[in-house]
């Protein structure tokens, strides 16, 4: 796979000679990209019994097709011959609610998937989707530690944590959370063929004209009872000239992108530059593009007065060598202006305003930024513009009073307190999440009206380009913080430069591939280059020049070039405590890989220690596959006894005192399904679900009995939800608010019922005695652990050979708890 | 409604034990005097006899430094050893079991962590315990601390400008809806386990706190290799010893411990008058007739400082801290009824604190000059490296119990030879600390 990425320094070296021969007075003229062309991924959900359906409707296209670990075990011989035509994935082993297990469970369930899908396929499988598009952080953090790296189990919409994995969405509609497989257009909204078919082309319309591949997710059971369905969509896309990939081949085709730029930023404020030597370096290591800054984010202007030029100079210098010049800004980042005009400037939530920062929504303010391009464009002569700080700082910005006002007037209605405490200066969630998308509007809405007056001043040959934060294109965490929402952003720029500084950032190295991928998915044809750090950071773990080597070949797929930040370090001409070893120019001009060369003591010495290594990893393994079967066997039992374990059940045999060490294993696995989280959750919604049916603040002591502290205990709650505005007090009533309303709704879908909260309650308030089976000393248990070691011998207690365990419960004990 | 405190079970304490108690502890006590001079004699013997050192040569005046330096040194790391070995060969019975899981709060102070928070957070919501929850305290944090805080799912309160660890905590403290609060640092983090074994600690209802264990997160440099070693040390031997002859431990670390919410209401949280407030709560507790309890099984890892001045300047804190605790809690000592706590720990870790650091370095000083000047210069080294033996021998055997009770791997006494310079340097900072106290140089929490 890496073999294209390897030798791609020569064949960069080879095309900007062709450029430099080429060159005239002025730069090269923009060359329009060479968009990858429509793109369209049928993906398949494919679980046991889907087989025969799936045979009836097989498309014959290149396809992906996510597999159940149960389907894999019943046919490897189809899973075997659909690998051969297209990207295989898993869907875990018993498309069960993954998120419903405890974690070994769900781990478990991920790993047998994996291992049968690969048995069947006979090799490696790096693709996941989650059953029923449901995951989180949770998940998708042990999806990537057992070894995928792709992952398509969300839509385009939805909120995706902070991951490892280069995650393909399933195309959706912009601002609808719906993906419209087949099952939600035919069965749900119960659309026909004609109308189905019809969203699906309007999808692949909008698609198309971005630039970004659609990705359908299908069921065979649901096309089964339309069978014209899916030819005609193959026919209707392929008239269109749309080209039918697997998930891996949208992944080749992006990878498979020219890589023709290479830009640096030259930041003024570092140093002297003398434009002479600029225009060398340049020329050495095949520069085509270079952000020079006009202002610097302290606010101090480059521009021309009392004799100096600094960026005029340097931008004629590197124009006449035929290299771009953009004019680099930073917009939200203006400390000289936001502290001579506080009122300008972003206010935090506690009204403070910043020292650095200047209000994107202020009327003034605006009119500055806006000022600040004309300036620039009325003064000089350039090939683009490139906003940078175009975000907010966090999620603490910005309060001030404009911003304020214009939320207001976003969300047509006075928002009740803006005196937070909790939760990112949040009271309510609804209002956060408003909160968080207003304000990637505001900052989508200042670029493309900073975009239509550049172009208006500077001709439309202009490009107008940001420096983004690169993980805002991963996960939704990080767009929540910066504001930059690269789906909004892309039509407007025509160039994007996400900054992958993974030393800076402390990521791995793989990040910078996720960031190249996942950012080129949501860009389309807009042009990208991937920002890298070109400096050492005295504060951060070494950066060296072999692992800059790597993170530029790892930028490669997906983006046409890519940025060094800064050009003074990275020529070493700066601060030496900053700058970058000699080598990394060497490596960028191509003479150096990057990678040492091996001397024989050291092949000796490695040869050795790999003997070594080898006969420790042959132990290990044997080790490791032991332990894997044990688990896998345990999975096994585990997945069929949990269709066994109902609460009600347990809670019979439990009242009915016969209670022995495997019920007690039974009812830990039921318990070990609800985390601390739902826990709580449950006892909160139990909370409010008492204020609707008994509207007078009166707490379920009697109706709860046998659970006496449940008034003490459930005050701290009811205090909470006051605060977070869950309820409300009117006189001597408690009512709950509409946000409240919602909480308990969201709860109950989310799977709270009285009953269950019921019986985690009862096991939280009881003990056990269980005896010890080698000693015969009584220990006291819990529900919640199987593990108990026994006081006196010490061992581990064999819980399921106990046959006899009596249950405390507090209620009945004579020295029942309070709280004080 | 004043009943007693929650989560209770069974049983007085009998008089039986509390004879037993007495008894062992000061059984431990006599036994580690006696081994102690009894070594010195081995230690003559073995010059005399086997190495035909003639002892007449040495100057009686060396012999007397020599001698207290051997004695303050030996005997003050082989009491809490012996009382160790000697309760650990008889065993206590639980006297209280707990009837509930109660709800638990973690709280954890964050300030300028964006290296190590997120594997915090991690640890703290994948805690194997049916209900808690955990609540982070920005503390006006100025790097992506926050950011970071907020992509993790937990309840984040926020200070904006930095008031300090101490305000940070009470007022998590205060929102927290748990009755057990659970203390941890933005650079430390939780085993699963943790919080299960620390809660079952309050079944008694005289237990106000619990201190868990803190280790040293995948040691690695020799620096940190010492470091685990005195961890191990202090708790496993130091701290079990406390706990079986007093029932108490003197000092919750900040980076594991419990304590029971309506408790801490009641002292009215954390103070700042020192700068090692953990200390000095742990000592408040033990003053209104608490018991503070330590948990071998709930552990929490530590990143440690990685250079000497970061050790420096850590250590200068809680000596610091400790001078100021000793100094504000000393009517402990003379406390009625007695305790253990007060009548022998206080002291102990005044005395072997802070007296025995300047005993040890005036010897130091002192036998090479009495060597110079009496003339019998190669007979004092050798006396000398002799002694240096010795001790690190009784080092060493503490340090193999240290470590084997603990279940660490025994790769780590590879770096106990060299254990008893690492304590000099220690000793140092001690003495430059009381030297800043008696000057009332302004601590600060660093």
């Amino acid at each position: 796979m890496n073999q294209h990425f390897r030798s791609w320094p020569v064949s960069v070296a080879m095309s900007t000679l062709a450029a430099m021969s080429a060159r005239a007075e002025a730069p090269p003229p923009f060359e329009p990209t060479t968009a990858v062309g429509p793109m369209v991924a049928l993906t398949f959900d494919l679980d046991l019994g889907d087989d025969e359906a799936f045979e009836r409707i097989d498309p014959l296209v290149p396809a992906t097709y996510f597999v159940t670990g149960k389907l894999a075990e019943a046919r490897p011989d189809l899973v075997a011959r659909l690998a051969a035509r297209g990207t295989i994935g898993s869907l875990g082993y018993s498309h069960a609610q993954l998120l419903d297990l405890p974690p070994d469970l769900m781990r478990a369930d991920v790993m047998l998937g994996k291992r049968l899908v690969e048995d069947a396929v006979g090799a490696r499988v790096t693709w996941f989707r989650a059953p029923y598009a449901r995951f989180d952080a949770r998940l998708l953090s042990i999806v990537s530690e057992l070894g995928f790296r792709y992952d398509s189990s969300g839509a385009d919409t939805s909120w995706f944590p902070k991951s490892d994995l280069v995650v393909l969405p399933i195309t959706a509609p912009s601002g609808s959370s719906q993906i419209p497989t087949d099952y939600q257009l035919l069965v749900a909204e119960g659309l026909d063929e004609d109308a189905t078919l019809a969203r699906w082309i309007a999808l692949y319309e909008e698609r198309v004209a971005r630039g970004r591949p659609l990705v359908l997710a299908l069921h065979p059971a649901i096309l089964d009872d339309h069978r014209t369905l899916l030819p005609r969509l193959v026919d209707a896309l392929r008239a269109r000239g749309g080209r039918f990939l697997s998930s891996d081949g949208v992944l080749d085709a992006l990878r498979d992108r020219p890589r023709t730029r290479r830009a640096t930023w030259v930041a003024l404020q570092l140093g002297d530059h003398d434009p002479a030597v600029v225009v060398a370096d340049a020329e050495r290591c095949g520069i085509t593009d270079v952000f020079v800054s006009a202002w610097s984010p302290e606010g101090r202007s480059f521009l021309a007065s009392e004799g100096h030029d600094p960026f005029g100079e340097l931008a004629r210098a590197l124009r006449r060598a035929g290299v771009r010049v953009h004019a680099w800004i930073p917009i939200g980042h203006d400390s000289a202006t936001a502290v001579a005009n506080p009122d300008w400037a972003m206010h935090s939530w506690e009204g403070i305003p910043s020292k650095n920062w200047i209000s994107l929504v202020h009327p003034a303010a605006r009119a500055h930024i806006l000022d600040k391009v004309r300036q620039l464009l009325e003064r000089y002569p350039v090939d683009g513009v490139h906003l940078d700080y175009m975000r907010f700082p966090d999620t603490d910005h910005d309060f001030s009073p404009a911003a304020r006002v214009a939320f207001e007037a976003h969300r047509g209605r006075p928002i009740a307190s803006w005196q937070p405490r909790i939760e990112g200066g949040w009271r309510i969630a609804d209002e956060r999440v408003a909160w968080m998308r207003w304000r990637a509007t505001v900052v989508t809405d200042l670029v493309s009206e900073l975009a239509v007056l550049a172009k208006e001043l500077g001709g439309r040959e202009l490009r107008i380009s940001s420096a983004l934060i690169a993980e805002s294109g991963l996960s939704n965490p990080s767009l929540d913080d910066f504001a930059q929402d690269y789906v909004a952003l892309a039509p407007h720029l025509d160039l994007a430069v996400p900054m992958a500084y993974l030393n800076e950032d402390r990521r791995p190295l793989a990040w910078v591939e996720q960031v190249s991928l996942g950012a080129r998915l949501k860009l389309g044809s807009t042009e990208m280059l991937i920002g890298l750090e070109g400096f050492r950071d005295p504060a951060r773990p070494p950066y060296t020049v072999e692992r800059f080597a790597m993170a530029l070949d790892l930028a490669g797929p997906g983006s046409d070039g890519f940025a060094i930040f800064p050009y003074l370090y990275f020529f070493g001409r700066g601060d030496e405590a900053w700058n970058m070893p000699a080598r990394a120019v060497a490596v960028l001009a191509g003479a150096d890989t990057g990678r040492d060369g091996i001397s024989l003591p050291i092949v000796l010495s490695g040869a050795g220690v790999a003997l070594l290594a080898l006969g420790f990893g042959a132990r290990m393994r044997a080790r490791r596959r032991l332990d894997r079967d044990r688990a896998l066997d345990d999975v096994a039992a585990a997945t069929s006894e949990l269709e066994l374990l109902d609460p009600s059940a347990l809670e019979a045999r439990i009242a009915a005192g016969e209670i022995d060490g495997p019920l007690v294993i039974a009812t830990a696995r039921l318990l070990g399904r609800y985390d601390a989280r739902r826990v709580e959750g449950f006892r909160r919604s139990r909370v409010l679900e008492t204020l609707v049916e008994q509207p007078p603040a009166l707490m379920p002591v009697e109706e709860d009995g046998g659970l006496p502290a449940w008034e003490a205990m459930s005050g701290p709650y009811l205090e909470e939800a006051r605060e977070l505005g869950y309820v409300v007090e009117r006189g001597e009533r408690t009512t709950l608010t509409e946000a409240g309303r919602e909480l308990l709704e969201a709860s109950r879908r989310g799977g709270y019922k009285r009953e269950i909260w019921r019986f985690i309650e009862a096991r939280l308030h009881e003990t056990l005695d269980v005896t010890c089976t080698r000693c015969g000393a009584v220990n006291e248990g819990f529900w919640f652990w199987t593990r108990i070691d026994c006081a006196r011998c010490r061992r581990a207690i064999e819980l399921q050979q106990v046959a006899r365990i009596t249950r405390v419960n507090t209620t009945n004990h004579p020295r029942s708890y309070v709280l004080t | 409604m004043t009943r007693s405190s929650g989560l209770t079970g069974v049983t007085n304490r009998s008089s039986r034990q509390s004879l037993r108690l007495v008894t062992v502890t000061s059984l431990a006590v006599i036994l580690a005097v006696a081994a102690t001079w009894a070594l010195w004699p081995l230690v003559d013997w073995v010059g005399a006899g086997l190495l035909h050192w003639s002892h007449v040569s040495v100057p009686p005046g060396l012999q007397i430094v020599v001698l207290v330096f051997y004695v303050v040194l030996t005997f003050a790391t082989l009491v809490p050893c012996t009382l160790f070995l000697a309760w650990m060969s008889i065993g206590r019975e639980r006297r209280w079991r707990p009837t509930r899981l109660p709800m638990v709060s973690v709280i954890i102070p964050a300030f300028n962590e964006e290296g190590a928070i997120r594997r915090c957070l991690r640890a703290a919501t994948r805690l194997d315990y049916p209900i808690y929850e955990t609540l982070v305290v920005d503390d006006g944090s100025s790097d992506r601390t926050s950011s970071l805080i907020e992509m993790e799912d937990v309840t984040c309160v926020r200070v904006r400008r930095q008031r300090g660890k101490v305000n940070a905590v009470n007022i998590a403290a205060s929102r927290a809806k748990g009755e057990i609060l659970v203390f941890t640092d933005g650079d430390s983090w939780l085993e699963p386990g943790a919080l299960r074994h620390l809660v079952v600690r309050f079944a008694d209802p005289q237990v106000g706190a619990v201190a868990g264990t803190v280790l040293v997160a995948e040691p690695r440099s020799l620096l940190e290799c010492w470091q685990q070693l005195e961890y191990l040390h202090g708790q496993a031997v130091v701290k079990t010893a406390q706990l079986n002859s007093s029932g108490s431990v003197i000092v919750c670390p900040g980076v594991v411990f419990a304590i029971r919410a309506s408790l801490l209401a009641d002292i009215g949280g954390f103070s700042a008058r020192t700068v090692t407030e953990d200390f000095d709560l742990t000592l408040e507790l033990i003053a209104r007739g608490h018991r503070v309890e330590y948990e071998a099984r709930a552990i929490g890892y530590t990143t440690t400082p990685q250079t000497w001045s970061e050790l420096h300047r850590q250590r200068r804190r809680w000596f610091r801290g400790t001078l100021q605790v000793l100094k504000l809690h000393r009517a402990l000592i003379f406390d009625r009824p007695p305790s253990a706590i007060g009548r022998f720990w206080l002291p102990y870790a005044a005395v072997f604190g802070y007296a025995a650091p300047a005993v040890t370095l005036a010897a130091l000083l002192l036998a090479p000059l009495l060597a110079a000047f009496t003339g019998s210069f190669w007979e004092a080294l050798r006396w000398g490296a002799l002694f240096w033996a010795m001790l690190e021998l009784s080092q060493l055997a503490q340090l193999v119990v240290a470590v084997r009770v603990s279940r660490q791997p025994l790769r780590l006494l590879l770096a106990a030879p060299l254990f008893v310079p690492y304590r000099l340097f220690l000793d140092l900072i001690r003495i430059r600390v009381m030297i800043d106290e008696r000057h009332k140089t302004p601590a600060r929490w660093t």
